[in-house]
């Protein structure tokens, strides 16, 4: 069983949604000492940044990438403790992604699919949850000090907090140390404007294109 | 065939009716509703929702804000809220009856974010709502003979960040229509300056401001079963102010309910009797819609399209379950 043949049973494994086997590639390859970082990138990112793109070409669905990030996690779950013995991490990918729904809001089923197509697109996204106070959500870019922050708000009455944060990470000096990010019904690009956010995200397709082209040049 | 000639005893039909349900498939999703409230039960995250849930006989988990409601009390629920209420506008002749299988009403919906402006000869630009154009929208209403009531249309948002943009809603509304409003974001905390409002517009009488509400709220529960902070204090603020409360879920069929439209029906039905269960356990005779902007959620571009014809047969159903409660429904439409 060679690396090849790894990375290429755990590609298949997520694009056939397959927790089983998933799994069964991961403890195959701890068991043979391969090379697990290499298995994460080529084989289970490969696996899911494909259904990704099939997914923008509209021949797969959401439901198709919920079940293959959940075969994929299932893998990587069992790899990431080994590659932490080994003092190793599995690589930032495109960059840490911090996302929440703002203070005072509860909506999530937005942000959570954003998140997810974040992952899949390679970035290595933490998601803080729903209704996150202003001050965590800066306290957790000083801790973590991610790429990015998206917040979500899908309340005009909630979307004010979005400019709140805006004001504490300058206040707290550090606004130029990361990109902002806002989504959610109620915003647009004027809003985005008017507090001085750095992207708008109209959806998942969009924070995704933006923040690839941001990351990337 | 002689000019008295009559027919014996002859019944007609008025209007179109869509009849999706028997009186056992109605039965099915009430029975399936109450086991989901009274077995599994819906998340409050109140504090004072909770309690009042809890002593009114439910069974709570503080900790996991987790309430189930047995049968009896959503049975008790339904008999005291009305069957009729009215709607008060400025001028008489909007004011308008909401009741149980009664007349048919329309209103203008939201809310809108954006406006676009003819700038002419043939140029549009759109640029995010103001107060301004609230006050249009609200006069175009009040003179739109086919619109009965008037629900929050777009959002002053000149107000973001400088202001509360919900009260300058109200009134802002108010003070442009003749026309019942309907506040259709309101912001718990600041329900008492709506309130205040209601009664300086009455002349400092709050007795008749209560009788005679000029403006009446909705709130949506959070599918799957939850009712937030905002929504349990709205619903409690306006049961106890005597302001009619739309309780209207938004459940996305495939996101965050069943893909199945009758699992989203028990849930979604849940939900809004959850709600209506929270205002009567406050002041049992509150005013109350059974409300639904229930749909699809589109799982290839992750939205919920409120024009899918999934929407119309779920507004249909949840008409029809309203009915069967004995209360005035308000669903999604057009």
């Amino acid at each position: 069983m060679t690396q090849k043949d790894l990375n290429e049973r755990a590609k298949k494994a997520v694009m056939a949604y397959d927790q089983k086997a998933s799994a069964e590639v991961a403890k195959e390859a701890i068991a043979a000492k391969a090379d697990l970082v290499n298995l994460i990138q080529e084989g289970y990112t490969a696996g899911i940044q494909e259904v990704g793109d099939l997914y923008q070409a509209k021949k797969l669905f959401l439901p198709h990438i919920m079940s293959a990030a959940n075969a994929m996690n299932v893998g990587v779950n069992l790899l990431t403790p080994e590659l932490e013995k080994a003092g190793k991490s599995a690589g930032e990918g495109l960059g840490k992604f911090l996302i929440c729904t703002i203070e005072g809001d509860i909506h999530s089923i937005g942000k959570d699919i954003v998140a997810i197509m974040l992952k899949v697109a390679g970035f290595n996204v933490i998601n803080m949850g729903r209704d996150i106070p202003v001050k965590d959500i800066v306290a957790a870019v000083k801790s973590e000090k991610p790429k990015a922050v998206g917040t979500s708000a899908l309340m005009t009455s909630t979307m004010v907090n979005q400019k709140t944060f805006e004001e504490l990470l300058k206040e707290e000096g550090v606004r130029n140390k990361v990109i902002t990010n806002i989504g959610g019904a109620p915003t647009t690009q004027q809003w985005c404007d008017e507090i001085g956010a750095d992207v708008y995200s109209e959806n998942a397709t969009d924070c995704v294109n933006k923040m690839v082209a941001k990351v990337k040049g | 065939m002689t000019a008295k000639s009559h027919y014996p005893g002859k019944k007609s039909h008025q209007g179109t009716s869509l009849e999706l349900f028997t009186e056992e498939d109605i039965l099915k999703i009430d029975h399936a509703t109450i086991d989901v409230l009274s077995t599994f039960g819906v998340q409050v995250s109140d504090k004072e929702g909770l309690e009042a849930f809890k002593k009114a006989g439910c069974e709570v988990n503080m900790e996991t804000m987790m309430v189930k409601i047995p049968e009896w009390l959503v049975r008790k629920s339904l008999a005291t809220a009305p069957s009729k209420f009215y709607l008060y506008g400025r001028e008489e002749k909007n004011t308008l009856e909401q009741e149980h299988k009664g007349r048919v009403h329309f209103t203008c919906f939201g809310t809108g974010i954006q406006v676009c402006r003819y700038l002419g000869n043939g140029q549009y630009k759109t640029t995010d709502s103001d107060e301004t154009d609230l006050a249009n929208c609200a006069k175009l209403v009040d003179w739109a003979d086919n619109v009965d009531y008037f629900s929050l249309p777009v959002s002053a948002r000149n107000w973001a960040g400088k202001g509360a943009q919900d009260v300058h809603e109200m009134l802002t509304s108010l003070k442009n229509t003749s026309k019942h409003f309907h506040h259709i974001d309101p912001v718990a905390e600041n329900v008492k300056f709506y309130w205040d409002l209601a009664v300086a517009y009455y002349g400092g009488n709050a007795k008749m401001a209560k009788e005679k509400p000029i403006f009446s709220m909705l709130v949506c529960p959070t599918s799957p079963l939850e009712l937030s902070h905002n929504a349990a204090q709205v619903i409690m603020q306006g049961a106890k102010y005597g302001v009619p409360v739309n309780v209207l879920s938004m459940a996305m069929a495939g996101g965050s309910s069943s893909v199945f439209l009758a699992g989203t029906l028990v849930t979604h039905n849940a939900e809004v009797l959850a709600g209506i269960v929270l205002s009567q356990i406050v002041a049992p005779g509150a005013p109350v819609w059974y409300g639904s902007s229930t749909t699809t959620f589109d799982l290839k571009r992750g939205t919920a399209p409120v024009g899918s014809p999934e929407l119309g047969l779920i507004s249909a159903a949840v008409a029809k379950l309203g009915q069967f409660y004995g209360l005035p429904v308000f669903v999604a439409g057009v």
